[in-house]
């Protein structure tokens, strides 16, 4: 398959979809707990896909490194946050490169940003708590043309959800559940 | 290359369709007896031979259109290598889709392929099973010693008691397998129970329907996922062949396609041939299997030598209604029975039968007969089993296709030399 993308069970599930809208409903659910200091550690909940239930059994842990009173042990919570969207960001792209035929040797898709930290730590500042931007370079190696990359850059940034998420926004308002 | 602004995946234009088909001609609108005679079969066009030819190849000429096939994965409808597919296997297949009232289907070198494949295709790491305690020993095996190792854990229940299965029931449950005819005691799984337990907790439902065939029930018609048979029992019908099916959906079973291919387990060509020409008379010996059965289990009830009775089409089975409902009266070809004298007595009558073989395995032209106490539960103390049902001078019987007459007359000689050492 090229990519080892199956272009053919991606066209079956855009008809299966256009025969039945809810097969493109897919829901998914992290939780998080807190283990000590700065770590916290995921689990991933099951997620549905149309009719079928995926049984997920992932967990990771998320650290803060030694200099922001972490321990260093695992990536941070922005870090994640960035490998999130690189890695939604490069399904799409390879995905779109086999739809168009083309064949990708390599690809890397790099993710940096600024936090400025007085947000977080509630001093005055014209600044966001969040990040303002992200820098974001793909580097890509395959049999495509430089048009053809810059058309798949732009299918990216109108189809990956991850991508789209960030740079529209998502709504969350926390509710406090206590535990007795 | 030209693209044009909103060139997306929703330009894409393979639908998924029933199959893969050799034929095209289901005969889905036809009786049973008609689809099991001619559908999937392939007339060679060359030669005007009659009969799918056996295509004994392991590989095919490639081609730009195979190639197209493998750059975009739609490998499982092109011949390509023989453990991917050949004409052989599709037209047999072609031919269980229509008995069964499927879309796809596959055909695997043992039931056993067919169960584990299908098992591992669809359940992920950290999944849990809900399965029964009266599970053919192949099956038990495999998910009691073996699926732990891939994480995956089960719950073993009482098929019969759906609240017990409901509350087995967890988040990551994800699958629930079940016979629905159980060996030897030929308890029933309450399937619409079944189906609807699933659909409410997002699970897959796989039935196990051996024992009972699609001619007796098409457990797809009733809303289960994905069926399986051992083809070597009745599908093959002469005791001559080892092979597995499972039908479903196209896009479940191109799910467990994948499954296949890594596990090995492809269904030999020559064994092809073989179930698919036993399809053709498999109506016809359904037939005859049910009628022999019924006749026989109320000729063992009528008899002092004889206990108990196991036969899902009499009155006394207790899920006599619910399963004369589904098959519409047809129960199928396997009887078991508690003989008085217990396994001693079981063993001398298995010695004086002159039709009924004393052999493993099942659903065979001719009548085969053995004890589970040495065979399929040989592995139990004698507790274990007790608990289970299985008591002193249990016999199974797989009631073949021969004269019920002669069949009666077996037995009944074999009961005078045993008992009255006539």
């Amino acid at each position: 398959m090229k990519n080892n993308i199956n272009i053919s069970g991606l066209s079956e599930y855009v008809h299966e979809v256009l025969d039945c809208p809810t097969q493109a409903k897919v829901n998914y659910g992290v939780e998080v707990d807190w283990l000590s200091g700065t770590k916290t550690k995921a689990t991933v909940k099951n997620m549905n896909l149309g009719d079928q239930k995926l049984v997920r059994n992932f967990t990771f842990e998320i650290d803060e490194p030694n200099q922001l009173l972490g321990l260093n042990t695992n990536p941070t919570p922005q870090e994640y946050l960035m490998a999130g969207v690189a890695g939604c960001m490069a399904v799409t792209f390879v995905a779109g490169a086999t739809l168009l035929g083309i064949t990708i040797e390599s690809l890397k898709i790099e993710i940096e940003g600024q936090l400025d930290l007085c947000g977080f730590l509630g001093l005055e500042s014209t600044q966001p708590t969040g990040f303002k931007e992200f820098t974001c370079n793909i580097h890509v190696n395959g049999n495509g043309t430089k048009e053809q990359y810059e058309v798949l850059r732009n299918r990216v940034m109108n189809h990956s959800p991850n991508f789209s998420s960030l740079v529209s926004g998502v709504k969350m308002n926390p509710e406090i559940i206590i535990k007795t | 290359m030209d693209i044009k602004d909103d060139t997306w995946f929703k330009d894409l234009k393979r639908k998924r369709v029933s199959g893969p088909e050799i034929n095209g001609n289901s005969y889905r609108n036809y009786g049973e007896s008609t689809k099991c005679v001619h559908a999937g079969q392939y007339d060679d066009p060359n030669t005007n031979a009659i009969g799918t030819p056996i295509f004994q190849n392991s590989t095919f000429y490639l081609n730009d259109s195979v190639y197209k096939a493998i750059e975009e994965g739609s490998t499982r409808d092109s011949f390509i290598y023989s453990r991917y597919g050949n004409p052989s296997q599709w037209a047999v297949q072609e031919k269980i889709s229509s008995i069964e009232n499927a879309e796809s289907s596959i055909v695997f070198s043992s039931g056993m392929a067919a169960i584990s494949s299908t098992i591992l295709a669809l359940i992920e790491k950290g999944a849990h099973i809900v399965t029964s305690r009266d599970l053919y020993g192949g099956t038990y095996n495999l998910l009691y010693e073996d699926l732990q190792k891939y994480g995956i854990s089960v719950s073993f229940v009482d098929m019969t008691n759906i609240k017990e299965i409901e509350e087995s029931i967890n988040p990551k449950t994800k699958l629930l397998y079940f016979e629905s005819l159980s060996n030897p005691l030929l308890k029933f799984a309450p399937i619409p129970s079944l189906v609807k337990l699933a659909k409410e907790n997002g699970c897959r439902l796989v039935i196990d329907n051996t024992f009972l065939t699609p001619y007796n029930l098409k457990v797809l018609d009733l809303g289960v996922d994905i069926v399986i048979n051992s083809a070597t029992k009745y599908l093959g019908g002469h005791s001559d062949l080892i092979a597995g099916t499972i039908s479903g959906s196209r896009k479940l079973i191109d799910q467990i396609w994948p499954q296949m291919l890594k596990n090995g387990g492809s269904l030999d060509p020559h064994a092809c041939f073989l179930l698919e020409r036993s399809l053709k008379t498999l109506s016809l010996r359904m037939r005859t299997h049910n009628d022999n059965a019924l006749e026989l289990a109320h000729f063992f009830q009528n008899r002092e030598e004889i206990k108990k009775v196991y036969y899902p089409g009499m009155d006394s089975h207790p899920q006599y209604d619910l399963i004369n409902h589904l098959t519409d009266g047809k129960f199928s070809g396997m009887i078991s029975f508690e003989i008085i004298g217990g396994d001693k007595m079981a063993l001398r009558l298995l010695k004086e039968l002159k039709l009924a073989k004393e052999a493993t395995s099942l659903g065979g032209v001719e009548s085969l007969i053995s004890l589970p106490f040495n065979t399929s539960q040989a592995s139990l103390t004698k507790n274990q089993k007790k608990s289970i049902g299985i008591n002193e001078g249990l016999i199974r019987l797989s009631v073949g296709i021969e004269d019920i007459e002669d069949l009666k007359y077996d037995f009944e000689q074999a009961f005078n030399k045993i008992f009255n050492n006539n």
